[in-house]
């Protein structure tokens, strides 16, 4: 009976991967039936320039994010000067910063009629034209500071968690400041480095809201126009396989770089961790430097939210409003009800059936969040209007209605919920699991009464989490809802199209607002993690 | 059938071709206390979770209070076993206090019996101060003590015990575990203890079971364990000493009327010091022991003995010192 348990739950939940993988992988279809006159087309004159843009992009953000990512961390690991505690955290905060918000605060600051630009214009006393921020620097530059966060959080932890030690060593043996942090510090941090910069360059490349209004057209906004714009789902699929073929890649390479992380860790002693004091002229620079970044990456944008949406509120605040905040929170509840239901299921799963089980479960569920937001709407809708054409032809059962949307959320943000919820069950040790097998109450009140109280904190990260994703979500939102149903992010998207910086303020106040909470929580995690 | 209030007979467990228990057969009387004792890896924990109906891949008769719980037709759950479990780690929930975790097994109980049970046990285990405390406010041995008590407050019919005291230090562990043993003589609680430690052992159980590789070397009392080892590998497991051949110490004997032909184990206490006898060893290691000395000697003719001396008798290494060979009973293993 008990191999039974065993073999249902881990039926259950190579079900739910299963049904998780369809709407990504049948994106593939399109391989049966190449439209050679589509392909032909795409082939001379899309694909040309989509490659180039999207590749260019990918490069110069990810060189953008480890230099500023990495200086920073090596700062505020190892050196000490007043307000390094605050600068720390300033410098996560871009993460509460979605990219299409950066995005469309820099264009209405530095695009040629920019409000900035104009003032600068007047100062410098030019004549013509003044250079428009939508081109490629401007673009990889908001993106890099949207996106640093990643580098820098990681690279951080990996210096205080591997740095003590390695520098003790190092020093010990001779080498100064310097050849220690580029014979030993960087080295041994490299695969954090790396795993840092391939979350931003996931990032990159899966990013629809920012490019769009940079009018920079990569394979997401291509997608997409193909769809809405042209109408040929067809087009819009072949791209998307194109674009899943190359995350893939990325996943693999992403792959290899986590089996490294294991290979470099060396011995956690009881080592203390002291930084050093920077001096007067040091501490100054570091100030300055950590000031720059942040006011450029945060405070700027954040700054221009509160006042344009303070100067557009009487005028934009009204019933429409509130129905656009009701849609968002109520897709967002559902998203997180469905998740945690079955997220729950499937972290139990892996915490009794490590191994082979709970290898397939992570990556499959991680498959959703890499797979760009375009895509995973394009690869949902295929599916359902399948599903549709088989169970009752001709009707628009699913395609058009809200499950389409939550289906793409629940895949899109699966190992955002799946993984604090698996941490937590890592604190249910087996003895754990024994005494409740030993003792006479069933096993639902078992359930209840012991295993849900231990995971707890991971069921509220979870949802926070996932909670906070699905309101900054672009993408999916935009091409699965049901018609007219206007979420916060949707609002954007419309007003930033037709310019309307200020009135696309608004909402984005709420969203940044709401984007703070799980940015301070992670700022205090890996504040704790560093003290123990 | 048999009248033990526990009894196993013949119980294999193979997994993947690897034979982690064979042969195993054991009994227990109400109110004694076992302990299964060997090195990692020999199946100890093994057999424990056997008995308590977490490992259902074994073959074998097994029977708890004279009941049938396990054999080829019938395999009871282990939540109808009533076997208490204490664990290494303890195993509290961090989410309940003190007394929450003791009656975590009782809501089944009319809550007045469950207080009734639960002062009971805060009694037993003298924690009454600190019965709304959570566990991570509590130091190891505490912990372990709410670990006992939980397990106690079903009246279990038999508790087991997998290394309970090995993850606290080793002052606390042997305070601790005589405390345990007194609260189960006390309950007249029949229990099994899983151990590495053979200080636990002998300080803990009533009877023994020396494990090696899925099999009982011997199963006795830690007298006749250090003074009766059956095989060389319970003389070698418990207690210090040497088996040498038989061969060498015969002429060390004069007074023994058989051939030696098989090895012999000699203990450290079965060398007596003595300045005047004639026989003289060379003392080739000595190890301080406060008390005693260990010394390391060799003869002769090549035999190789421990000797325990009081620690006034301060000799160098090299020096010869004379000993007397006092084996009451000969311990011998034949090849």
């Amino acid at each position: 009976m008990k191999m039974k348990n065993l073999s249902f739950s881990k039926l259950t939940s190579l079900f739910i991967a299963l049904i998780i993988t369809i709407p990504i992988f049948i994106i593939y279809t399109s391989l049966l039936e190449i439209d050679h006159s589509i392909w032909s087309h795409l082939k001379t004159y899309v694909l040309p320039e989509l490659t180039m843009n999207t590749v260019k992009l990918v490069c110069g953000v990810s060189v953008g994010v480890v230099l500023l990512g990495v200086p920073l961390a090596y700062l505020n690991a190892f050196y000490d000067y007043p307000g390094r505690r605050f600068f720390s955290f300033v410098a996560l905060l871009p993460m509460s910063i979605p990219a299409y918000i950066m995005a469309f605060v820099y264009v209405a600051l530095f695009d040629a009629t920019g409000i900035w630009s104009l003032k600068l214009k007047e100062f410098l006393g030019m004549k013509g034209f003044f250079p428009s921020i939508r081109n490629f620097h401007g673009i990889t530059l908001v993106l890099s500071l949207c996106f640093y966060p990643y580098v820098y959080l990681l690279t951080k932890n990996a210096f205080e968690s591997q740095g003590a030690r390695a520098i003790e060593v190092s020093r010990v043996m001779g080498l100064g400041t310097i050849k220690t942090f580029f014979k030993v510090i960087l080295p041994l941090s490299r695969p954090w480095i790396f795993s840092g910069m391939l979350l931003a360059l996931m990032e990159t490349v899966g990013d629809f809201g920012a490019v769009s209004i940079f009018n920079y057209t990569t394979f997401t906004t291509a997608i997409y126009r193909s769809w809405f714009g042209l109408f040929s789902l067809n087009s819009a699929q072949q791209l998307a396989t194109i674009l899943v073929t190359a995350i893939f890649l990325l996943m693999v390479l992403e792959h290899f770089l986590d089996k490294k992380k294991h290979y470099t860790s060396m011995g956690r002693g009881g080592t203390i961790f002291l930084r050093t004091r920077l001096t007067f002229i040091p501490s100054m620079l570091a100030i300055l430097g950590s000031g720059i970044i942040s006011t450029l990456a945060f405070f700027i944008p954040f700054a221009m939210i509160v006042k344009w949406a303070f100067s557009v509120m009487e005028r934009d605040l009204d019933q429409r409003y509130f129905s656009f905040m009701f849609n968002s929170l109520e897709i967002a509840s559902l998203t997180v009800i469905v998740l945690l239901f079955f997220t729950v299921l499937m972290a139990y799963a892996v915490r009794k059936n490590p191994g082979l089980i709970a290898t397939i479960i992570k990556s499959v569920s991680s498959l959703g969040y890499a797979v760009p937001g375009t895509v995973l709407a394009v690869g949902v809708f295929i599916f359902l209007s399948m599903t549709e054409n088989f169970i009752s032809p001709g009707q628009k059962i699913l395609t058009g209605s809200i499950l389409a949307l939550i289906i793409g959320l629940v895949i899109r943000f699966f190992s955002v919920s799946l993984t604090p919820l698996t941490n937590s069950f890592l604190r249910i040790t087996d003895s754990h699991f024994m005494v409740l097998e030993l003792n006479p109450n069933s096993r639902y009140k078992n359930f209840i009464k012991a295993i849900i109280p231990m995971v707890k904190p991971g069921v509220l990260t979870a949802s926070l989490m996932v909670f906070v994703e699905v309101l900054k979500e672009m993408p999916i939102t935009l091409m699965t809802r049901p018609f007219g149903k206007e979420t916060l992010s949707i609002r954007i998207f419309e007003m930033t199209s037709e310019g309307e910086w200020e009135r696309a303020a608004l909402p984005s106040l709420f969203l940044v607002l709401v984007s703070l909470i799980p940015t301070i929580i992670l700022f205090i995690q890996s504040e704790k993690q560093h003290d123990q | 059938m048999t009248n033990s209030y526990i009894y196993l007979s013949d119980i294999q467990l193979k997994l993947e071709q690897k034979e982690i228990l064979k042969n195993i057969h054991f009994q227990l009387n109400q109110g004694e206390i076992a302990c299964l004792l060997g090195p990692s890896g020999c199946g100890k924990t093994s057999l424990l979770r056997i008995i308590a109906g977490l490992e259902s891949r074994a073959t074998g008769e097994v029977y708890l209070n004279k009941k049938i719980v396990q054999n080829a037709k019938t395999f009871i759950k282990p939540e109808k076993r009533n076997i208490g479990m204490v664990f290494q780690d303890f195993a509290l929930f961090p989410h309940l206090n003190v007394s929450e975790n003791i009656i975590f097994g009782l809501s089944h109980l009319p809550a007045v019996e469950q207080k009734i049970i639960l002062e009971k046990m805060l009694e037993l285990v003298k924690l009454q101060d600190s019965r709304s405390s959570y566990p991570h406010k509590l130091s190891g041995g505490q912990q372990q003590r709410v670990a006992l008590a939980r397990a106690l407050a079903q009246n279990p019919t038999l508790l087991l015990l997998d290394e309970p005291f090995s993850s606290l230090d080793t002052e606390l562990r042997y305070r601790l575990s005589e405390d345990v043993r007194s609260i189960l003589k006390q309950l007249h609680m029949t229990a099994i203890l899983v151990t590495h430690d053979q200080t636990e052992a002998f300080s803990f159980a009533d009877k023994i079971a020396v494990m090696k590789e899925g099999h009982f070397e011997q199963f006795s009392d830690s007298y006749n364990l250090y003074h009766h080892p059956e095989t060389p590998f319970v003389a070698g497991f418990i207690g210090e000493g040497m088996i040498v051949e038989g061969r060498l110490l015969q002429e060390f004997l004069p007074q023994l009327n058989h051939l030696l032909k098989g090895q012999v184990l000699v203990r450290p206490d079965d060398i007596l010091h003595d300045d005047n006898s004639s026989v003289k060893g060379l003392v080739t290691k000595k190890f301080f022991r406060g008390s005693h000395f260990l010394y390391s000697l060799s003869f002769e003719n090549g035999l190789q003995v421990y000797s325990l001396v009081q620690s006034h008798h301060n000799h160098k290494v090299g020096d010869k010192i004379g000993v007397k060979f006092e084996l009451d009973h000969i311990v011998e293993f034949l090849e």
